[in-house]
């Protein structure tokens, strides 16, 4: 069996190290930011061009007229 | 500030998204039923006798070494004020029952502890939060007693105060504003851009119609966007907004203390940071979550059309966007305003 799983090609090396690479230091970020996470603050903080209280426009009219 | 400190201010906003998205998320669906009135109606009701002036009362340490609740009574103020959570025991206290209480905070069981707790007593989870904080050092001893005090002074407040009340907030904080007869108004976190397809805040929006409002990542930020961008007060006071610790507190009674020497052992006071205030002449200690705290408050400020007066005289919120000043200062300005008018 093992025969027949035996892969006939070979990644580009440079790729396939980099895609490695960058899960390994994807997960290493996960676990580093899961274990600070107790040094956060309250609540996140988003803010995009100077918005300070958003509401979707087309949910409130369409939220309006079925009501 | 050291290398450590800097790692950790540059990704408070990803850790602070890694310690309360999930539990935010859950609560928003708890308190669903719960969802009546919005600040959407608040502001509605404030644009009808829209306040000329706010004083944004926060909970750090200079509430306690500055006492302004005895200015404010004493200059007879007829402003809006808008206290954040930790700092309405404080008030009430003090024989001030501010008009407006703003919460938010997703965490389970500590801030019930703010409008006094009915399940303190049977709760076994050896949390020492409270005889270690510096928010309103007063519940920190007789622990029992001193909530059970603050229990029936909310209840007895509560038909007078407006909650202005984020979705994220536990249950137990939602039933205790509900049955101390507080009014509730709500709105939801924005925890993401609302632009993306997959936008977590636009379907937090969708599951309940409450506006996203902006939270400057703690509660005391809050309560002043609250104070500009719902009542939409022009001028605004703040005070105990300190973000940092007096000079002489020794770095072990620090919020985050406990959990920096758990992570980094020796290394812990490489992440706490020093700031000198060239306003007070005086050099205050912060950690990396507060001092993330201030920046946003100081990007805030930039961006809102109110002015921002800090009055809290202690701490190391300052820049080009708050004016420094005294609370006695500002309450004389107001009063001269008024009689003008």
């Amino acid at each position: 069996m093992p025969k027949f799983l035996k892969g006939n090609y070979r990644l580009p090396k440079g790729k396939a190290t980099l895609a490695r690479k960058q899960a390994r230091k994807d997960l290493t970020q996960q676990f580093e930011e899961r274990a600070l996470a107790k040094l956060g603050g309250s609540l996140c903080f988003v803010m995009k061009k100077g918005t300070f209280v958003w509401t979707d426009e087309a949910d409130e009219g369409a939220r309006q007229a079925s009501g | 500030m050291k290398a450590l400190a800097k790692h950790l201010v540059d990704r408070m906003d990803r850790l602070t998204a890694a310690r309360s998205v999930e539990a935010a998320v859950k609560n928003v669906q708890a308190n669903q039923p719960y969802i009546r009135l919005t600040i959407a109606d608040l502001a509605a009701q404030a644009r009808r006798s829209p306040p000329d002036s706010a004083v944004v009362i926060g909970a750090g340490p200079s509430l306690h070494r500055r006492n302004p609740v005895a200015q404010l009574l004493e200059s007879g103020y007829e402003g809006a004020v808008v206290a954040a959570d930790g700092a309405l025991g404080y008030c009430l206290r003090n024989g001030l029952v501010p008009e407006y209480v703003v919460t938010l905070d997703p965490h389970p069981a500590r801030v019930c502890r703010w409008f006094g707790d009915p399940e303190l007593e049977s709760r076994r989870d050896g949390d020492d939060y409270f005889r270690r904080q510096d928010l309103d050092p007063y519940l920190g001893v007789e622990e029992f007693k001193r909530n059970r005090a603050l229990i029936e002074l909310v209840n007895r407040h509560g038909p007078s105060i407006k909650a202005i009340i984020c979705t994220s907030v536990a249950s137990n904080v939602t039933k205790r504003c509900v049955e101390s007869g507080m009014e509730l108004y709500w709105w939801n976190p924005l925890v993401d851009d609302v632009e993306q397809p997959k936008s977590l805040t636009r379907r937090l929006h969708r599951l309940n119609g409450a506006p996203c409002m902006v939270s400057g990542g703690n509660v005391g930020a809050s309560a002043w966007v609250a104070a500009s961008q719902v009542l939409g007060a022009r001028e605004i006071a703040v005070t105990g907004m300190d973000f940092s610790y007096p000079p002489g507190t020794p770095m072990e009674k620090t919020q985050y203390f406990k959990e920096l020497v758990e992570l980094f052992g020796k290394r812990a006071h490489d992440a706490l940071i020093v700031v000198r205030n060239p306003h007070l002449n005086e050099t205050w200690l912060t950690d990396p979550a507060y001092y993330w705290y201030r920046e946003t408050f100081l990007r805030l400020a930039a961006q809102a059309e109110a002015v921002t007066y800090n009055c809290t005289e202690g701490g190391i919120l300052f820049g080009k966007a708050v004016r420094w000043t005294s609370l006695r200062a500002f309450l004389a300005a107001r009063r001269a305003a008024e009689a003008v008018h």
